[in-house]
């Protein structure tokens, strides 16, 4: 028998991956932003042990696929704990926080590193305490410097997404092949481009007015 | 009476090694108030390493800083270890410093490069006036609420009038107390305050008409302005430039030189480390010769300039002259 597909029910379908996309795109970024700068802190740290802890982490999350750590968050509650994670979104979440964050913590530190060391001078002579000399001299250079590869790493997020799928979220993608499977079509998966394209085009101007705006100084 | 002027900054015998390299081999000297010292020598001579000792950018191995009666620095051979940093913070309000590159904050403007670390500073001080206040505060409610207790168990005892006047007067006091409040400026005021400051800081190198350019849009000359009077914002007693015009073309450290020279004052000391030798002769009071981590000749300008007497010294001279030679013949 056959089954008229509208374009009205599979536009919908793709609507609710997009969505879990949208939910693991956000939460990933709003979490490991500020999480990214706490490991980064532990990889400038003096104190040499939590300096190889940090270093030793960031390399293992860096050097492994994204799509490993999922799986693996994914199965360690349930097969080493006998608690299975009552959500599969929640192990995305997870997998997905730590591995940007240690990105992130990268992309910040080069930052932090490419500060002048004159900065922290000019500070520490006017009597700043070494926090005010971060927060009130450095943290606006890193991010005037940092805002290009963030870009870059928060386009990468958005396609990122899609590994979701691999524990059986379904995300745009999922979706769509759920759509061509069932009716054999193809074009929702050329459809899923169009969302991607014009949710990174819309990063893309925002990174891009938000470097006009620091414009107005230079380092 | 002869009163002998003490000096304002007594450093002796100031050593610091970077490794094996002796940088500061003994180092002793002293500024009075109102001083300009200068001090010259060939590049790896320690002056800038001098400078940032007193500064605590270098913490030096051994010797001796003293500012006024205090001791900032005082290390034997035998003493190691760190100071801690909130005492280091203190000791570095008595120095300020002029980078040989301005190290401006480059994304405030010249007027709030000047006002932060006045505004840092106002801020701070207001709030440990109102933790003073309030642990005080806190200890006089104590006080008084034992008073009151006192009052309280009188007056079971003893059921009279003026026994209910004393502890209803006590609890009214203890009312009043609580509503008492620290005597300080509100965070505006003391914007305000900064920022008045800052502009007059900012004329006083005549850069009032650029209070709301940054860096990035000031010359060379401009920009080591800014930093002077960034320097003076906190009102340091001594005041120290690190090669000031090294990093400026020659046509600006013309401006800059000036405005060193406008803000010599009676209470402004200065120590700069400077290869403009007319400049130092001129400007003055002490001079300085540096060679290889000792003071090879210090004096008068016009003992050091006119009479050296170390070979050093003189050939150090010799070879400055010539420069100047060369150039004005290829002017």
């Amino acid at each position: 028998m056959f089954v008229a597909v509208s374009f009205a029910s599979v536009f919908n379908d793709l609507m609710n991956g997009f969505g879990y996309t949208l939910i693991i795109f956000f939460i990933t970024l709003i979490l490991s932003v500020p999480l990214g700068l706490i490991i980064m802190f532990g990889a400038v740290t003096k104190f040499k042990p939590l300096k190889w802890l940090t270093k030793g982490f960031v390399w293992i999350i860096r050097g492994t696929p994204l799509m490993l750590q999922i799986i693996i968050v994914f199965y360690i509650p349930g097969l080493l704990f006998n608690a299975p994670f009552k959500s599969r979104l929640l192990a995305v979440l997870i997998a997905f926080v730590i591995n940007y964050a240690c990105y992130f913590s990268e992309i910040y530190r080069g930052g932090l590193e490419s500060i002048p060391k004159g900065q922290y001078e000019a500070g520490y002579v006017l009597g700043m305490k070494k926090s005010q000399v971060f927060f009130h001299i450095v943290l606006m250079q890193i991010i005037k410097r940092i805002l290009p590869p963030m870009g870059n790493e928060v386009t990468t997020l958005v396609k990122d997404t899609s590994l979701a799928r691999v524990i059986m979220i379904v995300e745009l993608i999922q979706a769509a092949q759920f759509q061509t499977a069932r009716h054999g079509i193809i074009w929702p998966l050329f459809f899923t481009g169009i969302f991607y394209l014009i949710f990174i085009g819309l990063l893309t101007l925002l990174f891009g007015y938000i470097e006009r705006k620091l414009d107005y100084y230079k380092i | 009476m002869s009163k002998q002027e003490k000096p304002l900054l007594v450093v002796e015998n100031l050593k610091k090694n970077f490794g094996a390299l002796e940088v500061l081999k003994g180092v002793s000297f002293s500024v009075n108030k109102g001083e300009i010292l200068s001090i010259i020598g060939s590049s790896g001579s320690g002056k800038t390493t001098l400078l940032r000792c007193l500064n605590f950018l270098e913490e030096a191995d051994e010797g001796l800083i003293q500012v006024e009666d205090e001791v900032l620095f005082f290390k034997d051979a035998e003493q190691s270890g760190k100071e801690n940093f909130q005492n280091i913070r203190e000791k570095r309000l008595n120095f300020g410093m002029v980078f040989q590159n301005f190290n401006l904050f480059p994304q405030y403007t010249t007027l709030k490069n000047v006002m932060l670390p006045l505004w840092l500073q106002g801020k701070e001080r207001r709030e440990k006036k109102i933790a003073a206040f309030n642990l005080e505060k806190k200890n006089n409610i104590k006080n008084l609420k034992l008073e009151l207790k006192s009052l309280k168990s009188e007056y079971k005892k003893n059921k009279t009038d003026e026994n209910l006047k004393a502890v209803e007067a006590k609890k009214q006091e203890i009312a009043l107390t609580k509503g008492t409040k620290a005597d300080v400026l509100s965070l505006e005021e003391i914007k305000q305050k900064t920022k008045e400051e800052a502009t007059n800081l900012l004329c006083q190198v005549g850069l009032s008409d650029k209070l709301e350019s940054y860096p990035f849009q000031l010359s060379g000359g401009q920009q080591q302005r800014v930093a002077i009077a960034r320097a003076m914002a906190l009102r340091p007693k001594i005041i120290c430039f690190d090669e000031p015009t090294s990093a400026l073309d020659p046509e600006l450290t013309g401006e800059v030189l000036k405005v060193i020279k406008n803000i010599k004052s009676k209470n402004r000391t200065m120590i700069i480390v400077t290869h403009e030798m007319s400049f130092a002769k001129d400007i003055s009071d002490k001079i300085i010769f540096m060679a290889d981590g000792i003071i090879e000749e210090m004096g008068t300008p016009s003992e050091v300039f006119d009479n050296p007497k170390s070979p050093k010294t003189k050939a150090f001279l010799l070879k400055t002259e010539e420069n100047y030679i060369c150039e004005d013949a290829t002017l």
